[in-house]
């Protein structure tokens, strides 16, 4: 009681509690569309950005589900982009975003939410291969219960689909799944519509990791069609337009 | 100035970051480009850096009071726009830094400088372990390649460098590696999980002239000097585990040339994660003595070769198979001085090593099975000392790694090994007799031997601070033929950030060598020897300081020596007792510096005297001290200085002539009585670093050892009646060595 207290006090005696009507859930949704914007740029810097722009945001509200969520998913996104940049390691990041992920969980829990931290301790294991022994046990319980918590969402088939991708077949995963997973993900992205600030992105990735299923089976005709699709859903997915889309024309060609 | 500030001298310095900034400011889009023209918005200019001065890049620099706010360039410098004015709150956050809140006035008149710390989001798992030589981030490296190549005098040679941390005693300069007095035999070395048998090139008693492993094969070096887990055994002292280098990430080639040596290495990285090593060195050493002499007189000046040759498959992301074999000649002459014949002491020697190791992550199960085979060909002649000994050892090596719990590790695993020893020749019958036709034992016979071993050990956070390791591991060996049951503890606890208590202790046993049990001048009832390690000490690590000190007691039983006249002797015992520092600062830019200071006091049975004496390996002080620059990224010199206590020997007093083999006999004194002179040495060693063309590094090096020429003494060299006693210098008078090495 007394803390809400402080920081009902806080917020009313800040002026950012005037330049900020929607409160938490309106930097939530800024976040959100700026962390989005980015990643179909491919803009790591803009992620860089818009990640500190939920840290700031969390120093007023440090237990904003919301906010806590988009600033684990931005440090998910971050890691992963300056990973495969060759940037910097990203492991401080990854551990940053599960800590991030965890509290925002508990606070509320939501299907993304755990989808993504399932993939950041995946990526956790792509660091340090030793962590699987403790971590990749706990990757699959949290997987199960974003599927629990979001049976037809699409992003969760997404990250499961891109996982199968890298998964050996003896264990689950194989091109043969992760077809299947990804397919049924463009289907249901056709019926998704969260509304603001849930998570919104992957329709586009959806798309593109199909794609690249298809070239990975020689399928070249197939992955340009669903690359077409990405850039229909995102015109400025420069990761297609510039890398995936020219790779399957060469090719064609 | 369009920002009204008037950048004088002191400010001069910093303007290039915050121009940086602006320019990102500017560079925003139009939204900025609006705010530009407000006039009631202000620009908040300024830098990050760490209390050295060095930049902090990515910082998240905010007003609290609205949040406006922007990330610090790679100069650590920041601009961001606000139309907030007055006392404002400045927030400073980052991974790894603490955060850092200051008032600030706004407009301010000038930029603003925060000056933050670095600190860890998470305390990391404790992997500070008792009887580690240096704590590093990663759990299970300790020496980096970099380390081992760039230390002077050491020419980079892996033992050399390890030689320059403390615990290790400096009893000549070869590089032996003498532990906590201990033997040189009670090291083992380890390459990928297998147990190496020839581990020094132009052997000698006291090791070798040089480790057997080029630093540029590996890419871990993890070096104890007591109190190592279970899954170590067969070793009374110290373990060095070395790691072959992995699948590179490039296909490139390179070659090196120096004053001794000429190599040449490729790496071909091939799809499906499948990689490709080979490396073939020859090196001469007639050149470098050449140009700086010697003290030695050469027969056959040390030469060698060595081809070594790998394949990594990265079949997935937790799992790997790696291949790796190597095989070395090489071969020396020189001629030695002794009161009953002078003459050349010739080897030459052949080793081999092929090793295949296998390691994945299973779910909660993390297994590794190492399988390796190993020889040795090596003739040594001497006077009547004419030997040839043929080795030729199987080993393998499994355990499995399974987390019961988050906090909570048990391994599991077991060794077998076949070795099968063959010794030919003649043996002087006394030590005061070696000449061609002194009394000598004909020797022919084969010595083959068993072991296996099992072990479990058990990794525990009790709570987070603490990390308690216990372990049992047994032994049987089929030459000792008896079981021995190794209880191992250690525990590490966190004080507080970058301060950890280690303590350790453990039972250890080792087999001695094969020619023990050799039957003609050996002893085929040896039990295997036995040591106790107590080990306790504590690690301050703050940003850019390190400071280690860590205090030792080991007891030693049933030990097996050979006297003079080589004969076995076995039920020795022994203690050592000890403390060892290590310092390593680098807070300031450009600079590394790391001393180290041994202290030991060490006493174990003389098996000549039979009664327990000063330990040949009882070198009270050592201390090394090296200092490195490194210059516009480019330019790299270093330069280290060595002190060791002169090293203990057993004097002559007095000689009687024996008529029937016309030789003198000589009197012992108080067995290890006596002191060398003290050892000093001061080396440089510089390197440059050159792009020639677009992926190409060019390293041009050079090296001074013993840049001050100081007359150390290893050893006495008596008259035939052994009435007069010279130094015998060292072979290191002043000498420099150069070299380049290129890669495309």
């Amino acid at each position: 009681m007394r803390r809400t207290l402080l920081l009902g006090w806080a917020l009313a005696a800040s002026p950012l509690a005037a330049q900020a009507p929607a409160g938490a859930t309106g930097w939530a949704d800024s976040a959100r569309r700026e962390i989005d914007a980015a990643v179909i740029r491919g803009d790591t810097a803009r992620v860089s950005q818009a990640r500190a722009l939920v840290e700031r945001a969390l120093t007023l509200f440090p237990d904003d589900p919301w906010l806590l969520h988009y600033h684990g998913y931005a440090l998910y996104r971050e890691a992963t982009m300056n990973a495969a940049r060759s940037k910097a390691n990203p492991a401080k990041l990854l551990e940053a975003a599960a800590e991030a992920l965890e509290r925002s969980a508990k606070l509320r829990p939501m299907a993304e939410t755990y989808a993504v931290w399932s993939s950041v301790l995946g990526q956790q294991i792509g660091v340090n291969p030793m962590l699987g022994m403790t971590l990749g046990q706990r990757s699959s319980e949290l997987m199960g219960r974003a599927e629990e918590l979001g049976r037809d969402n699409p992003r969760v088939w997404l990250l499961k689909g891109i996982s199968a991708i890298f998964t050996p077949e003896t264990y689950g995963g194989g091109l043969e799944q992760a077809e299947k997973l990804l397919r049924r993900t463009t289907e249901l992205y056709q019926r998704d519509q969260p509304a603001p600030p849930s998570p919104a992105w992957g329709r586009d990735e959806a798309w593109a990791w199909l794609g690249q299923v298809f070239q990975r089976t020689k399928r070249p005709a197939e992955a340009r069609e669903a690359f077409d699709k990405a850039l229909e859903a995102a015109p400025e997915n420069n990761w297609v337009r510039f890398v995936l889309l020219p790779s399957v024309e060469r090719g064609l060609d | 100035m369009a920002l009204g500030w008037g950048p004088g001298p002191r400010y001069r310095a910093s303007m290039r970051p915050t121009i940086v900034a602006l320019l990102g400011v500017l560079a925003t889009g139009a939204s900025a480009a609006r705010a530009q023209t407000d006039p009631t918005r202000h620009l908040v200019l300024g830098s990050v850096a760490t209390r050295d001065g060095s930049p902090v890049a990515g910082a998240n620099v905010f007003l609290l009071e609205t949040l406006d706010g922007g990330l610090t360039d790679a100069a650590g410098g920041f601009g961001f726009r606000t139309t907030f004015r007055g006392a404002a709150t400045l927030v400073v956050r980052r991974i790894g830094y603490r955060e850092h809140r200051q008032s600030v006035q706004l407009p301010a008149s000038e930029p603003l400088r925060v000056v933050t710390e670095a600190q860890a989001v998470r305390l990391p798992p404790i992997t500070v372990a008792a009887g580690k030589v240096l704590a590093t981030d990663e759990p299970d490296v300790s020496l980096t390649t970099l380390t081992v190549a760039t230390t002077p005098g050491a020419a980079a040679d892996v033992y050399r460098a390890i030689q320059t941390f403390p615990g290790l005693q400096t009893v000549d300069e070869g590089a032996g590696l003498f532990v906590r007095g201990g033997d040189v035999s009670e090291t083992r070395v380890l390459l990928d999980d297998a147990l190496v048998i020839s581990p020094y090139k132009h052997e000698s008693p006291t090791g070798g002239f040089f480790g057997s492993f080029s630093p540029f094969l590996l890419d871990g070096i993890f070096f104890s000097t007591g109190g190592f887990g279970a899954r170590y055994g067969d070793a009374l002292s110290g373990v060095g585990a070395l790691r072959t280098q992995g699948r590179p990430a490039k296909s490139a080639g390179g070659a090196t040339v120096s004053l001794a040596a000429l190599s040449g290495t490729a790496g071909l990285a091939l799809p499906d994660n499948l990689g490709v090593r080979a490396t073939a060195t020859r090196s001469h050493t007639g050149l470098m003595f050449d140009l700086n002499g010697t003290t030695r007189d050469f027969t056959h000046v040390p030469e060698g070769r060595d081809l070594s040759g790998g394949v990594q498959w990265k079949y997935r992301p937790s799992g790997e198979v790696r291949v790796f074999g190597m095989d070395q000649w090489s071969q020396l002459g020189v001629v030695l001085d002794e009161p009953s014949f002078s003459g050349s002491f010739n080897a030459n020697e052949r080793n081999d090593i092929y090793v295949a190791r296998w390691q994945d992550v299973l779910g909660p199960v993390a297994p590794v099975l190492s399988l390796s085979t190993a020889g040795t060909a090596r003739r040594q002649e001497f006077g009547s000392y004419q030997m040839e000994i043929g080795d030729r050892f199987f080993f393998g090596h499994g355990r499995a790694a399974i987390a019961l719990a988050p906090a909570w590790a048990l391994t599991v695993g077991g060794e077998v090994e076949r070795r099968r020893s063959t010794f030919e020749g003649t043996v002087p019958d006394e030590d005061y007799a070696v000449g061609p036709d002194a009394r000598s034992t004909v020797v022919a016979s084969t010595v083959t031997g068993t072991r296996h071993a099992l072990f479990v050990e058990t990794g525990w956070h009790a709570v987070n601070p603490v990390l308690i390791t216990a372990g049992l591991r047994t032994d049987r060996s089929s030459l000792a033929r008896t079981r021995t049951w190794d209880p191992r503890v250690a525990a590490a606890f966190r004080l507080f950030e970058g301060a950890t208590l280690t303590a350790a202790w453990g039972i250890y046993h080792q087999v001695p060598a094969p020619f023990f049990y050799e039957p003609t001048t050996g002893d085929p009832a040896l039990p295997p020897m036995r040591a106790t390690h107590w080990i306790a000490g504590g690690q301050l690590e703050r940003v850019g300081v390190l400071v280690r000190l860590e205090a030792y007691a080991k007891t030693y039983q049933d030990l097996a020596q050979r006297r003079r006249d080589r004969d076995p002797v076995g039920g020795g015992t022994g203690a050592s007792q000890g403390v060892d520092a290590f310092v390593r600062v680098n807070a300031l830019p450009g600079f590394d510096l790391r001393a180290s200071y041994s202290y030991i006091h060490a006493r174990r049975t003389d098996p000549d005297a039979g009664v327990e004496a000063r330990s040949p390996f009882d070198i009270t002080h050592v201390v090394s001290v090296i200092l490195e620059r490194t210059f516009a990224n480019r330019w790299r010199v270093s330069g280290s200085y060595r002190y060791a206590t002169g090293r203990p020997f057993t004097p002559v007093l007095g000689a009687a002539f024996d008529s029937t083999q016309r030789v003198f006999v000589p009197a012992y004194g108080d067995p290890w009585s006596e002191r060398l002179p003290a050892f000093r040495r001061f080396d440089l060693s510089g390197s440059y670093l050159h792009r020639l063309w677009p992926g190409n590094l060019t390293v041009l090096f050079v090296g001074l050892t013993n840049a001050f020429d100081t007359e150390n003494v290893f050893g006495y060299r008596y008259s035939e009646d052994y009435a007069t006693r010279t130094p015998e210098r060292s072979q290191f008078k002043r000498a420099v060595y150069f070299g380049a090495s290129l890669t495309f």
